[in-house]
């Protein structure tokens, strides 16, 4: 796994060993990045805000559990990706779609061929801007819990494949089937909307 | 690599279907496909008009996603130094804290 410059910056030893100023130097380095992950799973400034302590909170007082079988960042997101998943659940803002919903959404196959035929259109070119943002976030928002982490990881994060799946605990290539499904659900339901 | 149910395989037919390429789609774009499937992959691509317009429209749902980011480039710029007090104000009389401040 490639190490990045930031890693180096880490001193990883010096945060187990307890030394509050080395965990200071955690917080200050990693609060932005951690802060727009947060974000992007809750979409709510005072909720990434508590997330984003509790987050470090928790890391603080179990940093014992960390066994250096991946970077410290990559725990510290695992952490931030659970309390965000629990403040989710407690806004329960969105009813999301089921996995037979994603299942519908995806193309179908007769002899390898696509059974229906794909119509030309530009996602990029249908509508208004600012009506075309609000119906992608709505899209967004439905995906089941597993899709639209994958997808906000991947492709609004910008994590790297591999980085996105150690985050979440998965193999590079079930983040690719994820992604993948996750991207077909989100084309399809836009299509609806955007392409009637 | 761990190999599952998405690692791409070899594919021992000479041409790829619609279907096929759509398997492949996300580990194309991850540039993990080997050599002799990502040119069987581009060959169908150039010549299949239902595919060209689906990975086309895919792509952009990246892109899509992208746009509708409503998150900040950067944090509110007190947000380290009251995170950095909360944690002081929980670990506050806790054994082993305090010591390095």
């Amino acid at each position: 796994m490639e190490t990045t410059k930031q890693e180096y910056e880490i001193d990883v030893d010096a945060i187990l060993a307890g030394d509050e100023r080395a965990f200071e130097a955690l917080v200050r380095q990693e609060t932005p990045r951690l802060y727009r992950l947060i974000f992007r799973m809750v979409r709510d400034e005072d909720e990434a805000r508590s997330v984003l302590q509790e987050t470090f909170l928790q890391a603080l007082q179990g940093m014992s559990s960390f066994r250096r079988d991946s970077r410290l960042t990559t725990w510290l997101y695992g952490i931030a990706l659970n309390q965000a998943r629990t403040a989710r659940r407690k806004m329960q803002r969105t009813r999301s779609l089921d996995e037979q919903d994603v299942e519908r959404l995806q193309p179908s196959f007769q002899d390898g061929a696509f059974r229906r035929s794909v119509e030309n259109w530009d996602p990029l070119r249908v509508t208004e801007r600012n009506e075309r943002v609000q119906i992608v976030r709505e899209a967004i928002e439905q995906l089941p819990e597993p899709y639209r982490e994958a997808i906000v990881l991947r492709d609004m994060d910008e994590f790297s494949t591999t980085e996105a799946a150690e985050v979440l605990g998965i193999t590079e290539g079930a983040l690719r089937v994820r992604l993948h499904r996750g991207r077909q659900a989100l084309r399809a339901l836009l299509e609806q909307r955007l392409n009637p | 690599m761990t190999k599952d149910a998405s690692t791409p395989r070899p594919m021992k037919r000479e041409k790829l279907t619609c279907q096929d390429l759509n398997a492949f789609l996300a580990a194309y774009l991850d540039d993990r496909l080997d050599e002799p499937l990502k040119q069987k992959f581009t060959q169908h691509l150039q010549q299949c008009g239902h595919c060209i317009a689906y990975v086309e429209q895919y792509r952009k749902m990246t892109q899509l996603v992208k746009e509708a980011d409503e998150c900040p480039d950067d944090p509110p710029e007190e947000l380290v130094e009251t995170t950095l007090d909360f944690l002081r104000s929980r670990m506050e009389g806790r054994p082993g804290s305090g010591n390095s401040r």
